[in-house]
Formats: C-alpha cells, sequence, structure tokens
C-alpha cells in the first residue's frame, strides 16, 4: 500500500514537475496590457551617433529598457546601435543581440518601420540576402518615403544579381536622401559598371559626409583606398589607409589593405605583421588567407600551412554556426587546391546562394581549375557583363582562355590586368607575369 | 521487457550528446579574468583564461605551455600597491580543453598567482596589459567573496541589455583577511563550464558530410531536442495531463495522444513552411503565431466545456441514481459511480490537435534551411524525428499522469477525491484555454 | 502494483530526471553570426552635422532695430570629441529661409558653405600647439566660411549676392593648453559683413534644456510623477542636454531688410542639404555633382520629433514648407494629447485628440492678432518684428503674457517644452484664455518638465549663445 502511495507519488510529483517546467500558467512577457508606445523620440536622441559616442549611446538606451523594457522605440535604437557596434568591433556576438532586441520590437508593434528596416540591414549582414529583400520591400510599404528602406533593398538585389533592379533602389535613396549611405552605394554601383571616375568622386562626398565619426570615416577612406589599389595608384591608396588609421586606430580592414601595399613595395615582413595584427584582431577568411599567402612568399611553408589550416578551421565553425557556405572560403578552397572537387559544389553553392558577378567568377574559377573550362568561360563572360574593370576576373578569364588553348587571348587578359593593377593578387600576379611574356 | 527494452532506447537517444555548444561570446574571443585578493596577509590573484575555438586552434599549433602562459600573463597583469609596483609570481595552474563548436574545442587556464605581503591597509591598482586589442570578455574584480557577472568565465550573462564587459583595470582598498587561499578549479567543473547550449536542433542541418553515421546521430539527436522541447513552456502538457487524468484515460490513449501531436506537429511544421516560403513576399511568419496560439486556445477552451457538460450530465445522472430512480443502464457491481463514459475519440483528437498545433520556431527554421541547403529529404527526416521526440514527451508525461492517478485509484484514497477529479480536470482544461485565448488575442492584434 | 509496472514507471522517473536535468541546463542561446564582411557600406540613419537641432528668431534686445536668428547642428555634440573635432560638413549648403510675405515660399535664403583647410598635409592633428588667435599657424584643421544672400529663390529668379567670404569660425574649446582664452577667440570670430549685418559661425553651448532622461521614460515628467500612469516619487527635473555643445549658424540682420511693407511679420525655417548623387551621370561631367535635395529643416520646434510620425521623417525634411499643408492632419488629431491623456488621465482634464486647429492656428498659419501671416499652412518659426523686446522676459513666453516669446518667435531661454506641453494639453493660461478665448484647462496649465533654464548663461551681445563646453573640463 505504502510503496503504491510513493510510486504514485512520484508519478504525480513527475508529472507536476514536467508541468510546472511547461507552466501553461507562466505569464507572457509584457505586464502592461497594450504596450504603450514611447513618445516620439528627439532627433537628438535618435541620431546620438556623435563622434564616437555608440557605446554611450548604447549604455543609455539599456539603462532605458531596463526601466522600460517594452519601449519599442528604445528597442530599436538599440538594436540599430548594436549593428553599429559589430562594425565597429567586428564582434558577431552583437549581430545576435541586435537580432533578439529588433525582434522583440517586431512582437510589441508588429508594424515598426524601423525594426523591420534594421532586420533587414542585420540579414544582410549575415548574408542572408533573400531575407534581406523581403524585409526591406515590408519596410518600404510601412513607409515608401524612407531612404533608409531603399539601402536594404538594393543591396540585397546587387547581391542577388539583380543590377538593374539595384541601381534602381540606390537612386531613389539618393533622391529621397542624399548621405554617406546614398554616396557610397553609388560609389559601389558606378564601380561595377567600369565608372572609376565616378566611383571616387561619389565616394569621396561619402568620406566628407563621415568626417567627424571614427568608423564611417575610416570605412569611407578604406574603400576611396581600395578604388584607387584597384587602379595601381600606390602611393594614393596607402594615404587613404593611413588616413583610415588615424581616425580609428586598429581598424582591420585598413591593416589588411596596408599590408597588401607592403607586398606591393616588396616589404614582406612588415606585411606579415600587419596582416598578423589584422587576422588576430578578427580572424576573417581573407586575412588569414593573404597572411598564409605572405608566409609563402616569405618562404615560410610551415608559417603558410599553419594559416590555411586555420580556415578549414574558420569553414568547420561557420557551419556550426548555421552559417551557409562563404564565398571567400569557397574561393580559398579553389585558389590553395584543397580538394577541388569538393570546391567546385561548394562555389556552385555559394554561387547559388550570392548570384552576383562575385559568385559567378568564383564558380568561373571553380570550374576552370577543375579543368572545366568551356563552362568557366561562359560563367567568366557573364562574371563581366557589367563592363567592371577588375584585375583579379580578368585574370581568372586569361587563365581560362589559356586552359582552352587561345594563348592570344591569355596574353591579352593579362596584360589587362596588370595594366589595372600589377599587384592585384599575392599567389596570381606572378603567374599574370609569367603568362605576358611566354 | 519490450516496453522496457523500448524505454531504454529512448533514454539512450537522450544521453546522446548534445549538439555543439558554441563559444557563447563569438568563435574568436580572448576572454580575462582576474581576481585580486588578500588570505590572511598575502595577495593573491586568481585568473581565468577562456580562449575560444580559433585562438585555442592556433594556441595548440604552436604548443600550450602552461607554464609559459603563466609566466607571460604574471608579467603583463600590472599590479600595485601604494602606488609600488609588485611582482606576481605563478603558484599553480589548471588547464582543460572543453568542447565547443564544430568539433573543436575551447580552452579554460585558470592560474594562481602569488603576490607581497600585505600587512596594513592598502590602496590596489589593477591594470591587466595581457592580449591588447583582442576581443573579448575582460573582467577585474577585488575580494574574495565579490561576484563575477560572468562567474569567473564560466557563464557569460545572456541578457539582451548587457554589453560584454570591457574592464582592464581596477582599484580599491585592501587590507589583511581572514579568508582562505584560492584554489584552482579541478576534474568535471575544469572540463565542462556551464556552457550555453545553442539551439543544436538548428544546428543539425548543416553538418558537414551526410554519412549514414552522422544521419543517424542526427535522428538520435532531434529525437532528444524534441523531447528537450516538450518541456519547455507550451505544448499544452497541463490539458493532456489533466484530460488523461480526467478521462479515465489509458496508457494506450496516452500513446495515442503522442501520436496524433507528431502527426499534427510535422503537418504543421511543413504547412506553416510552405506558406512561409509561398507568401514570403508578404508574410513574416511571426504574424502567423498570433493566429495559432489563438485557434490553438479556442480548440481547448471547446474540448474544456464539452468535457464539462458532459460531467454535468453526469453528475445529473448520479445524483437521480443517487436518488434511486429506475433507469436501465447496465451496471456492473464494483465500479465506481462515475458514468463509464469512453474517452470521445474527438476530445482525444482535439486534444492532440491543440497540442502540436503550433509549430516549433526551431523547427521551422530546419526546415526553411534544408530547402536552402538543397537538403530537403535530410530535413524532413530530421523533423520527424524531432516531432517524435516531442510526443514521446507528452506521451511520458500523459503516461506518468494516468499511472499516477491509477496508483491513486488503487490506494484507499476514497471514490469523493476520485469523482472529483473529471470535473476538476474538466475545470483545468477550460481554466487552461481561456488563458491561452487570452493572451494570444492582444497579440493577434484587432 | 504488479512488478512489471513498477520497473516501467521506474523507468520512466529515470527518463524524466534525465530529461529534466538536460532541459535545465540547457539554455537557448543566439547563433552567433559571421564576423562583419567588408563590403557592406553604412546604413546610418542619422546625419549629424546635417541635423538641425534648434532655430531661435528674435528681435535683438541690445539692438532692437535687428532680428538675430539662430539655427544649432549636430545634436549632442560631446565637448571631449578628439581627435575627431565636430565642426560643420563642407558638402553640406547650410540655409536660414526667410518668407515675408506669408505664402511660404523662400523669399531671402542666407546660404552658408563652409571650407575645411588642413595647413600642415603632414600631420592630421587638429592643432599642434596653442591657439591664441584666430591666424595662429598651430591651428592646423581651419574652417572657413561663405555667405551669400539668395533672393526669391523659389521664384526661380534666384539672384544670389556673395555678402562675406573666407569668413572665419572659431576653434572647438579643447582644453586650456590648446585654446587658451578660448571667449576671445570666440568673439573674434564675430563678423560684421557690411550693411549692418553681423554673422557667426562655430562651436557653442546648447541651450536647449529638457529633462529627456524622464519623457523618454514613457512620458515621465518629473515633477508630476505621483500623477503618471506608473507613479514614481516626484522629483526636480534633470536637464540631459546640459554639458553638451553644439554647432551654431548665427546672423543678425536689419529688420527693414527682412520685412515686406507692410507685414511685419516674417516666417522663418533654418535647412541643410546635399547634393544628390545617382549611378549614372547624365551629364557625363567628370566631377559633375548633382542639384540640391534638402534632408533636413526646422521652423517650430519638436515638430519632427514629437508631430510627425518616423515613416514620414525623411519625406518631411525634404518637404519645403509651403507644403505642409499635407501633414495637417497631425497637427488636428496631435499624438502628443493622445499620450498626455493616457498617461496623465487620472490628474489632467480630458484633452481634445482631434479638431485642434488651435494647433494649426500656433504651428502652421500664426496666431490672429499677433504672428498671422495668412491662411497657407507651413511650419514656419513666425516673428512678429513690431513687438519690441521685452524688458524683463518670461520663460513661459506667451503663455505668460510676455508677446515677445514663444509662439512669437523663439528666444534662447523660452522653455518650449513647457509651453508645448500645455498647448498640447489645452492648458493655454489665462492670458491666452483671456484674449484669444483659448481653452485654459486645469490643472493642464502646470504641466512641466521642470527644467527650466540652461546649464549655462547667455552672452549678452551677439551670438548670446553661451560659451562652448571644453572638452578638458568635460569627458
Amino acid at each position: 500500500m505504502k510503496r503504491r502511495l510513493t510510486v504514485g507519488a512520484a508519478a504525480a510529483v513527475l508529472a507536476a514537475a514536467a508541468l510546472l517546467l511547461g507552466g501553461a500558467f507562466r505569464g507572457g512577457s509584457s505586464a502592461a496590457s497594450a504596450p504603450v508606445a514611447a513618445p516620439a523620440t528627439a532627433e537628438s536622441l535618435q541620431t546620438g551617433f556623435s563622434p564616437g559616442s555608440t557605446e554611450g549611446l548604447v549604455a543609455r538606451l539599456q539603462a532605458q529598457l531596463r526601466t522600460a523594457p517594452d519601449d519599442a522605440r528604445a528597442l530599436d535604437l538599440l538594436g540599430l546601435a548594436y549593428q553599429q557596434r559589430a562594425r565597429e568591433t567586428g564582434d558577431p556576438t552583437w549581430y545576435a543581440k541586435s537580432d533578439g532586441v529588433l525582434r522583440k520590437a517586431l512582437r510589441l508593434a508588429p508594424d515598426d518601420l524601423l525594426a523591420t528596416s534594421g532586420l533587414g540591414s542585420l540579414a544582410l549582414s549575415r548574408h542572408r540576402f533573400a531575407a534581406a529583400l523581403t524585409l526591406g520591400e515590408r519596410a518600404r510599404r510601412l513607409s515608401p518615403t524612407t531612404a533608409r528602406n531603399y539601402g536594404v533593398i538594393g543591396d540585397a538585389l546587387v547581391e542577388l544579381g539583380r543590377y538593374r533592379d539595384g541601381f534602381r533602389a540606390f537612386d531613389r535613396m539618393a533622391t529621397l536622401k542624399p548621405s554617406l549611405s546614398s554616396y557610397a552605394r553609388v560609389a559601389h554601383a558606378r564601380e561595377l559598371i567600369g565608372d572609376w571616375d565616378g566611383a571616387v568622386s561619389a565616394m569621396k562626398l561619402a568620406a566628407d559626409s563621415a568626417i567627424g565619426e571614427q568608423e564611417p570615416t575610416a570605412w569611407t577612406r578604406v574603400q576611396l583606398g581600395k578604388l584607387y589599389w584597384n587602379r595601381g595608384r600606390l602611393a594614393q591608396a596607402d594615404r587613404e589607409f593611413r588616413d583610415a588609421l588615424t581616425a580609428f586606430p586598429g581598424y582591420v580592414y585598413a591593416l589588411d589593405a596596408r599590408a597588401q601595399v607592403e607586398a606591393a613595395r616588396g616589404r614582406i615582413r612588415p606585411a606579415i605583421a600587419l596582416e598578423r595584427q589584422a587576422s588576430d584582431t578578427i580572424p576573417l577568411p581573407q586575412f588569414v588567407a593573404t597572411l598564409g599567402d605572405l608566409y609563402r612568399v616569405e618562404g615560410d611553408e610551415r608559417g603558410a600551412r599553419r594559416e590555411y589550416a586555420l580556415i578549414g578551421v574558420i569553414e568547420r565553425l561557420l557551419r556550426a554556426n548555421g552559417v551557409k557556405t562563404d564565398l571567400e572560403t569557397a574561393l580559398f578552397d579553389v585558389d590553395h587546391r584543397v580538394r577541388l572537387p569538393h570546391a567546385l559544389s561548394l562555389a556552385r553553392l555559394a554561387q547559388a546562394e550570392r548570384p552576383s558577378i562575385d559568385g559567378d567568377d568564383v564558380l568561373a574559377w571553380a570550374l576552370a581549375r577543375n579543368g572545366r573550362c568551356a563552362e568557366a568561360r561562359a560563367w567568366s563572360e557573364r562574371a563581366l557583363r557589367l563592363g567592371t574593370r577588375d584585375a583579379l576576373k580578368f585574370f581568372h578569364r586569361g587563365w581560362i582562355e589559356a586552359c582552352l588553348g587561345d594563348r592570344s587571348a591569355a596574353r591579352l587578359w593579362y596584360r589587362r590586368s596588370l595594366a589595372l593593377n600589377p599587384h592585384f593578387s599575392i599567389l596570381w600576379a606572378p603567374v599574370a607575369r609569367k603568362g605576358v611574356s611566354s | 521487457m519490450k516496453k522496457l527494452l523500448v524505454l531504454l532506447g529512448v533514454v539512450a537517444a537522450l544521453a546522446a550528446p548534445a549538439s555543439a555548444s558554441a563559444h557563447p561570446l563569438g568563435n574568436f574571443t580572448v576572454n580575462r579574468f582576474a581576481r585580486v585578493e588578500v588570505s590572511g596577509h598575502r595577495l593573491y590573484v586568481r585568473y581565468v583564461l577562456d580562449l575560444a575555438e580559433i585562438p585555442t586552434y592556433q594556441a595548440r599549433q604552436q604548443g600550450v605551455d602552461p607554464a609559459a602562459y603563466a609566466r607571460r600573463i604574471a608579467r603583463n597583469l600590472r599590479v600595485s600597491l601604494d602606488g609600488r609596483a609588485v611582482t606576481l609570481v605563478p603558484a599553480g595552474h589548471a588547464l582543460a580543453f572543453p568542447q565547443g563548436a564544430g568539433g573543436l574545442h575551447t580552452m579554460r587556464l585558470e592560474l594562481i598567482l602569488l603576490g607581497p605581503t600585505v600587512d596594513r591597509s592598502a590602496r590596489l591598482a589593477v591594470s591587466d596589459t595581457n592580449y591588447p586589442g583582442r576581443i573579448g570578455w575582460k573582467e577585474i574584480v577585488v575580494g574574495a567573496g565579490t561576484k563575477s557577472e560572468s562567474d569567473e568565465l564560466r557563464a557569460y550573462p545572456k541578457s539582451l541589455l548587457q554589453s560584454p564587459l570591457d574592464m582592464t583595470s581596477a582599484a580599491a582598498t585592501v587590507s589583511p583577511t581572514s579568508d582562505p587561499p584560492p584554489g584552482l578549479t579541478t576534474g568535471k567543473a575544469l572540463q565542462a563550464p556551464d556552457r550555453v547550449a545553442d539551439s543544436g536542433f538548428a544546428k543539425l542541418i548543416g553538418r558537414g558530410h551526410l554519412s549514414a553515421l552522422v544521419i543517424l546521430a542526427s535522428l538520435a539527436a532531434a529525437l532528444f531536442w524534441g523531447a528537450a522541447h516538450a518541456l519547455s513552456p507550451g505544448h499544452g502538457k497541463t490539458i493532456v495531463a489533466a484530460y488523461l487524468v480526467g478521462q479515465r484515460g489509458t496508457p494506450r490513449h496516452a500513446a495515442l495522444l503522442g501520436l496524433i501531436v507528431t502527426f499534427t506537429h510535422t503537418i504543421g511544421v511543413f504547412g506553416l513552411g510552405l506558406v512561409t516560403l509561398a507568401l514570403s513576399q508578404f508574410i513574416v511568419p511571426d504574424r502567423l503565431y498570433p493566429w495559432l496560439n489563438l485557434f490553438s486556445g479556442l480548440l481547448v477552451v471547446s474540448v474544456g466545456l464539452a468535457v464539462l457538460r458532459s460531467r454535468a450530465g453526469a453528475w445529473r445522472h448520479t445524483r437521480a441514481h443517487a436518488r434511486g430512480e429506475h433507469h436501465d443502464h447496465h451496471h456492473h457491481h464494483g465500479h465506481s459511480h462515475v458514468p463509464a463514459e469512453a474517452t470521445g475519440m474527438r476530445g482525444l483528437v482535439a486534444v492532440g490537435v491543440s497540442g502540436g498545433l503550433l509549430p516549433c520556431p526551431s523547427a521551422l527554421v530546419v526546415l526553411l534551411a534544408a530547402i536552402s541547403l538543397h537538403r530537403v529529404a535530410f530535413g524532413l527526416v530530421l523533423i520527424l524525428a524531432f516531432s517524435a521526440g516531442l510526443a514521446l514527451a507528452i506521451t511520458g508525461v500523459g503516461l506518468a499522469a494516468v499511472l499516477a492517478k491509477r496508483a491513486f485509484a488503487r490506494s484507499s484514497f476514497d471514490g469523493r477525491v476520485i469523482r472529483a477529479l473529471p470535473a476538476l480536470s474538466a475545470l483545468v482544461i477550460l481554466v487552461a484555454g481561456v488563458a491561452m485565448t487570452a493572451r494570444a488575442v492582444p497579440k493577434v492584434g484587432f | 502494483m504488479y512488478a512489471s509496472h513498477r520497473r516501467a514507471l521506474l523507468v520512466l522517473v529515470v527518463l524524466g530526471a534525465v530529461v529534466l536535468a538536460v532541459v535545465v541546463s540547457r539554455g537557448s542561446g543566439p547563433q552567433t553570426a559571421a564576423a562583419s564582411s567588408h563590403a557592406e557600406a553604412p546604413l546610418i540613419s542619422e546625419d549629424p552635422r546635417a541635423d538641425n537641432t534648434d532655430l531661435y528668431a528674435f528681435v535683438s534686445p541690445d539692438r532692437p532695430d535687428t532680428v538675430t536668428i539662430v539655427a544649432n547642428y549636430i545634436p549632442l555634440e560631446a565637448p571631449a570629441s578628439g581627435p575627431n573635432f565636430p565642426a560643420f560638413d563642407d558638402s553640406v549648403r547650410y540655409e536660414l529661409n526667410v518668407d515675408n510675405n506669408g505664402d511660404g515660399e523662400d523669399d531671402l535664403s542666407y546660404e552658408f558653405r563652409f571650407k575645411t583647410v588642413t595647413r600642415n598635409p603632414d600631420t592630421f592633428l587638429y592643432n599642434t600647439g596653442p591657439i591664441d588667435s584666430l591666424t595662429d599657424p598651430d591651428w592646423n584643421r581651419v574652417q572657413t566660411y561663405s555667405v551669400t544672400l539668395v533672393d526669391g529663390k523659389k521664384k526661380g529668379k534666384g539672384k544670389a549676392k556673395v555678402l562675406g567670404e573666407n569668413l572665419p569660425t572659431p576653434p572647438d574649446n579643447i582644453g586650456p593648453r590648446s585654446t587658451p582664452n578660448y571667449p576671445a577667440l570666440a568673439s573674434a570670430a564675430v563678423s560684421s559683413i557690411g550693411d549692418g549685418i553681423k554673422v557667426f559661425a562655430g562651436q557653442r553651448d546648447d541651450p536647449f534644456y529638457v529633462d529627456l532622461g524622464s519623457i523618454f521614460d514613457l512620458a515621465g515628467l518629473r515633477p508630476f510623477n505621483p500623477f503618471h500612469a506608473i507613479p514614481l516619487p516626484a522629483e526636480a527635473g534633470r536637464d540631459a542636454v546640459a554639458r553638451f555643445n553644439t554647432h551654431t549658424i548665427a546672423i543678425q540682420v536689419p529688420i527693414s531688410q527682412l520685412v515686406k511693407i507692410p507685414n511685419t511679420t516674417i516666417g522663418i525655417y533654418a535647412s541643410a542639404s546635399r547634393q544628390k548623387e545617382t549611378v549614372l551621370r547624365k551629364d557625363g561631367t567628370k566631377d559633375g555633382n548633382g542639384p540640391w535635395v534638402q534632408v533636413s529643416r526646422l521652423g517650430e520646434p519638436l515638430i519632427n520629433e514629437a508631430v510627425i510620425p518616423l515613416g514620414t521623417k525623411d519625406l518631411w525634411n525634404r518637404v519645403d514648407p509651403e507644403d505642409d499643408a499635407q501633414f495637417t492632419s497631425y497637427y488636428t488629431d496631435p499624438e502628443v494629447s493622445r499620450l498626455e491623456n493616457l498617461l496623465y488621465g487620472g490628474v489632467l482634464a480630458p484633452i481634445a485628440t482631434t479638431g485642434r486647429s488651435d494647433l494649426v492656428a500656433i504651428l502652421l498659419t500664426g496666431v490672429p492678432g499677433l504672428n498671422y501671416t495668412g491662411p497657407t499652412k507651413s511650419d514656419l518659426l513666425r516673428l512678429n518684428t513690431a513687438i519690441a523686446p521685452s524688458a524683463s522676459p518670461s520663460r513661459l513666453g506667451v503663455l505668460d503674457g510676455d508677446f515677445a516669446g514663444f509662439p512669437n518667435g523663439r528666444r534662447l531661454s523660452d522653455d518650449i517644452i513647457d509651453i508645448e506641453l500645455r498647448a498640447f494639453a489645452q492648458g493655454y493660461g489665462p492670458v491666452l484664455a483671456g484674449a484669444l478665448g483659448l481653452p485654459n484647462l486645469s490643472p493642464n496649465n502646470l504641466l512641466g518638465d521642470g527644467v527650466d533654464a540652461n546649464d549655462v548663461p547667455l552672452l549678452s551681445t551677439f551670438p548670446y549663445v553661451g560659451t562652448p563646453h571644453q572638452g578638458y573640463q568635460v569627458p
């Protein structure tokens, strides 16, 4: 009898525990019955990105939300501020925080404009371009006159290979509200269609509008520098990269860019030191790959292999984190002959997910390295269809032509790529040079 | 015996290793913690270094010599008492490589550093110059009892309203204490600090090579995640238990309920997934959830009402019986005067459907990821396993309820409690349904 | 109970315990995303150096034959901002616009363009030594400006006259070593550019004062804390904008040059424009920068913040005041009044939230008998230049019977927060109730944020806005 009772009691306790854990009667998140919309934020607080104060803004908003957790507008601003922190530090956990906070805002106010467009820009950062487009479109329907929405839409369209639509979105953004954001996008678009002078002039405007703000200044200067770099103008490029580092010491993209300048000047050890610093701060695949290539150039095979092994580690982590194939890691595998057939399928996946001219070019290159040069040629033509003047894409095309047996065409493409930028790639510029003279 | 084997199999599945738990702060962080304390008359520093997957990999490439680490860290930790710099001497270390994401490891190094004597109150200044420029959690506390926000790098706060700590210096006054000297963590606690496990189920779809072994392991893991998910809020466990208790449910009914939940949940995920894809231009999935919640709630309310109605009828019947009215029921002697109301199939189905109606967001994520990764078959099978795990857990709860009730029934707890149970259960169902509906209505935003 | 049942139950308990343990230890952490890649251009919605924060217009107290217009840009400018010291944006066109015939269109526009020169290109430091004068070579990043008067821009005539070029700005107030004797530097940067016009552009203390912290805590007003829907103990208000600077453009113009006889009331708004750049350049010129697009404007205070909803802000910023009729519904059915009812419903007299023609009058057409400019609805700061400056200004302006104050123009000391809170709450005070029959609900006419004055004193002469906080003193 007693045993039955104890057994029965145990079962009952178990059931009760499970139910308590389940907590059908556990209340929802917000205590208030209907979320009280916060009064419209003052322009001053809504901006708040006064020089170097993103951290201050974050702290202020966090404190505000601790006392009033259901303030949708504050959640929006915090979500955007977190994204800015991610840009400034490179630390991806800010994206997760931004996601959590913006989603909460959306639950409180499903038609919230800033939360929707904020999630859109977040999706872009995570390379989820289709989702970004959906969110951007949704934001646009909520407010067709807000410029930011067209930035989200345009970026997504460009990465999805829909260039004409993307450029139209950028133009709409520029018409509604010219700003750093629109100038930078127009510059990028102009570069894509081969209007280098126009790209530089737009990016200069962007750099001018960024003065006084640390990360935007560093970002625009690096972009401007890269435009110069792509035309082989080392001195001008280096000046911009140094300016970026003055505004933002330790800015990894500037360190990486400077490293390539040093390598182009033949100063490998300083290049390695700079690239090492960049990669230690944020181990992006392109930094690690460049570092490995630099070690190889210097003759340190061991060091090169160490860095190349790290790329594999990064790939595993990306997958474990739910990020689909990265274009950069696919490119690395193809460049360094890492399981070429597998690399080809990675490249296919990467291109399918990101059907931009970069995706097309990586796929062309992967096909070529796997010996399928006729197919590669078609993809290379696609990659160059906008009229972009890109030395690496030209080089890939040259290699493909050589593979197909057309030596003179190959030489022509190699020459074109070197004419643009004689130092376009640590690995491949020497190959192009040899190809021209052979 | 067979039942036992089945149960054992379930336990095994549950014990299967959880999917990878990523470093909660990002895979390339270098996280540092220092606790400066005085024990007796001696200054100690307890230092913890927590390297995420990538720095760990790089460190191991070079070979990890804990003594060398200890010396370097001691050198770069600038401590001064009353303005005079002090030397710290490594006095002990503990090193472990806990599991991280993607089959990689993280690194946890604990150090005890010995400082100078502290005979009277002194002004302490600490500055940690280790790993400058590396992103990560940086925390310094003074005092043996001072609470660490990250529990000494074991549990980073998950709050969305908190930024990672960035303390590289601290100042305080210290004096001799009667505290014991600090120690090092050993064994399991060192090897497996309370890591935050990420949404493991959603990660399964992204596994590298899909060999047979990986698929089987993933299915087992999916089963586990489904069961684990069932025990979080929702999925009508209360309602299931109340229903079975009240309706004289048998273990078979519990199992049937489980099956219905599996079916409903799987269909629900697919349905929602297809709707999401088809209408992805216009609808964000989040917007459908409030409607599903509402529908679930209404369904449960209707079940509760139906049961209550039949209870009322039964009560009238019992009263009539008690008054000795004659009627043509065929009674078996010995059964209680609760009428042998068969558990209505419709009621059972309704309860089962309401339990599985709300697709779990992670299952939806898996479906959508499966489609975009071109692994649709694998995704479908994973979701089925997940739903099965979900159902198993709910069945388990239902079974427990049924068996508990039977145990009580066989005890000498008298009939009054037993007689009241069905009515009580109806009430519980009704209240639960009303609560669900009430919570869902404002979210739908009429 | 049968043995098999018992065994089953035991396993079930074990099972349950295992699952429980697992569930308890499992969290639900978010997925970490990949680190940001280089290509993403910023998507910042803000543009601080083109962001109009406040506009003031008043008859100059020490020169009552002139009007002073003050326009501030760059919100929440922290004093210690090195090495990125705030300055005006060389690529922005800053405009102070005057409508003097009541049609809402610009009749006069004073356009300000800035140019920064780095004296020593080999260093990017702001200064390489103490800056003792505006021409000190130690001052490395020097910004100058030009003022152009555009006459009748909107009508397409657009005659432009350069009033001054290469005018000096003062450096930012950095610290005792870099900018000793700052007030002298600042006053040296006040320029007289002929025709009785004085002009100034540079860093100043932000004269705005408001308890932002409380207001954004669900419209809290500290003195009224106990009466809020979520009550708290009453407190004194705290000025959230204290210890912040701003960048000021100020101009002092003889009234005769601004008004169009017989109207004495002028409508003023400030704006900032940027050039439009689209992907394809139609004219094919190398450095062709496109047409100017207005990216921000300001007439009456707090319209953009409290009246225009978020999704309409970009549009509102781009539109000219003459087209403001499209926004009338936001004034007649004001959100602020709805919030006041909702959050202070217990203590305030019920406020009308529709048909608010009083707000349309004050903010869009001017108040008849005070500063009315005509039926055209446009967001302008309306100053009746015929009303002399007050000898003892009241921070509550017209609500207190001081007709030289807001909403007749706006002085630096006017408490527009309290005034607008009361206006939206239909608590216009006895003076306006008597003179214009406006409602004077009680205790609505006592609303306020508890912050009644700026932290830094104003100057007694042009540009009147106080000395900026020093970066060295305010970290």
